[in-house]
């Protein structure tokens, strides 16, 4: 079973590499293939390495790799070799690998500059959402307060008012950071409220008969207890603050992942455009290996 | 040392609930272990609370060693029949945090030793790294009396502590409940055993309180050695008399038994 999918991953790179070298390209102004050979060579390298670290018979990677390599062949037969496409909105996939060799130091600061403003706005926003959670979870004055407030604002999406933000913040930079920080804000903090009154109350009185102060009652029982819950949701946390991310900055940043595709965008340039959206892809996917990393070990309890 | 008085107790859960429990007077010796059995909701588990003092009385006090309960204390080691290990933590890391709770001087080898220890009394030192959910009930439930006894509390308060388990473990963690408890001496610890089973109220107890709608209604002594067993030929006959006793008791109350 495990040889067949190695073996039809590796006809498929087979075809793809004979297409690539051996083909003449019909397409003017197709760039060296260079680039996109190390790309390649570099998605094996991940592949070889994913199957050969992975224990369980997990037919998944050779799925994603075959097609990739399938994806490949027609971007590369429509595009560069038959010329089907139309020659600017679907750029050949050797000139796009280009542009991250030509322009990685661009890409990379790009890429930085969303990163922090995701992590900032991301962390200011579930460690403010759990700490005040914590409190108004256990206090129920507090709670009696904010509940109903966080009812109405959770559902509605920071999206909705992020033009307002805009106008009203200081700096672009400081609106998308509050766009990312609300959306992340209230869904957290009703999770943490809504954990806590739901605690089962054998766990409470134990924890009460050791006469704890706040302070341990709320670090060493009340976080441990909220965490897989906000933990659990941290997949969509990320997907909904990595959307504001991208729709924060389509609305005039002038750096960024989602403003260096707008931008390519506006300027015609599909090849960049393309490009761009392939490093984000790529980062999405990192993010999400790391957070899924994260819960197996945070949930380890249940 | 732990002795407790309870005064003209009453208790409701609202201010115009009727009363949970009521008029209630009773002493408790210092060593002694008391079952309280009764029809399910008779109170059994408010009047733990009250004890632990995680309510407070509404009418009258309960006194511990001469002083009014005012809250819960670390002299009192509390074990409930679900949920009473944290489920994040591994059972050695439920027993060190009651230890640590306690006696907050002792540094952390030596929380770790102690907890050790007591692991080991109830045979679950090879699964001290394990987390509550992959224990089996009766293994939680060791662990939770390991976690009660390392505390050195003067009290166990145990609301049904074996309630959900086999038999067969029943008897084993009985067994090994009045053991550690007898082997004291006379620095026995009070213990206060809530159960809904008349046959473990029997082995377990040397005072049986019956409760009925909020009051004890009576109280039985049981003046045999231990370890007791229904089998025996000497105790066994006694025993059974008791165990009718209660029956009659539980009749009486119209309430339906579990056996
Ligand atoms: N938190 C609460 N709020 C209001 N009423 C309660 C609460 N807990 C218990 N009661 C009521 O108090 C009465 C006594 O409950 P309790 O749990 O003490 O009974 P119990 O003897 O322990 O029963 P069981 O054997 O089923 O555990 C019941 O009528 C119950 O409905
Ligand atoms: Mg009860």
């Amino acid at each position: 079973m495990k040889i067949k999918n190695m073996l039809i991953a590796h006809v498929f790179l087979f075809i793809l590499l004979s297409i690539l070298l051996l083909i003449p390209k019909q397409r003017p102004m197709v760039k060296d293939s260079g680039a996109m050979l190390v790309a390649i060579v570099l998605i094996e390298t991940i592949f070889l390495i994913a199957v050969a670290s992975n224990k369980t018979a997990d037919k998944g990677a050779y799925d994603i790799v075959t097609f990739i390599w399938i994806f490949f062949i027609i971007w590369e037969l429509t595009t560069s070799v038959y010329n089907i496409g139309h020659p600017v909105l679907a750029p050949s996939p050797e000139n796009v690998f280009k542009v991250f060799q030509v322009q990685w130091q661009k890409l990379l600061l790009n890429v930085v500059y969303s990163l922090r403003l995701l992590f900032s706005g991301l962390f200011l926003g579930l460690t403010s959402a759990i700490f005040l959670g914590l409190f108004a979870g256990w206090i129920t004055r507090l709670k009696n307060f904010t509940q109903p407030i966080a009812n109405v604002m959770a559902p509605i999406p920071a999206v909705v008012f992020s033009p307002y933000l805009v106008s009203v913040m200081p700096s672009f930079r400081s609106a998308s950071m509050l766009v990312i920080f609300l959306g992340v804000f209230w869904p957290t903090f009703l999770t943490t409220i809504n954990r806590i009154a739901f605690i089962e109350p054998q766990i409470l009185d134990t924890a009460r008969s050791f006469n704890l102060s706040h302070s341990i009652m709320i670090r060493k029982i009340l976080l441990p207890y909220i965490l897989p819950g906000v933990v659990s949701g941290s997949k969509i946390t990320l997907t909904t603050s990595l959307l504001m991310l991208n729709f924060a900055e389509l609305m005039g940043a002038t750096h960024g992942m989602g403003y260096y595709v707008q931008n390519s965008i506006t300027y015609a340039n599909y090849t960049h455009a393309v490009a761009g959206i392939i490093v984000i892809g790529i980062v999405v996917t990192v993010l999400n290996i790391w957070v899924t990393k994260i819960q197996k070990h945070a949930i380890g309890w249940r | 040392m732990a002795e407790y008085r309870i005064e003209n107790l009453s208790f409701s859960y609202t201010k115009t609930a009727p009363p949970v429990l009521k008029n209630i007077h009773l002493t408790i010796d210092d060593g002694d272990f008391v079952c309280v059995v009764g029809p399910s909701g008779c109170g059994k588990t408010t009047l733990l609370r009250l004890l632990a003092g995680l309510a407070l009385p509404t009418v009258g006090s309960i006194k511990m060693n001469g002083k009014t309960i005012t809250g819960p204390g670390t002299d009192r080691g509390i074990v409930f029949q679900n949920y009473t290990l944290f489920p994040w933590m591994v059972a050695r890391k439920n027993v060190e945090f009651g230890i640590q709770q306690t006696k907050q001087d002792l540094s952390h080898g030596e929380v770790q030793d102690i907890a050790n220890q007591f692991l080991q009394k109830v045979k679950m030192e090879e699964d001290g790294d394990k987390y509550p959910f992959e224990l089996s009930g009766g293994m939680r439930q060791r662990v939770a009396i390991a976690r009660a006894l390392a505390m050195d509390a003067d009290t166990l308060l145990l609301d049904e502590p074996f309630g959900a388990l086999d038999p067969k473990i029943r008897a084993n963690l009985q067994d090994l409940l009045v053991e550690l408890w007898d082997n004291a001496g006379n620095m026995r610890k009070t213990v206060i055993c809530v159960t809904h089973d008349i046959d473990e109220a029997v082995r377990l107890g040397n005072r049986i309180f019956f409760m009925d709608q909020g009051t004890i209604s009576n109280e039985i002594s049981v003046d045999l050695p231990r370890t007791r067993h229904f089998q025996d030929p000497i105790n066994g006959p006694k025993m059974c008399g008791i165990r009718r006793q209660l029956y009659a008791l539980f009749d009486k109350s119209g309430a339906v038994t579990e056996k």
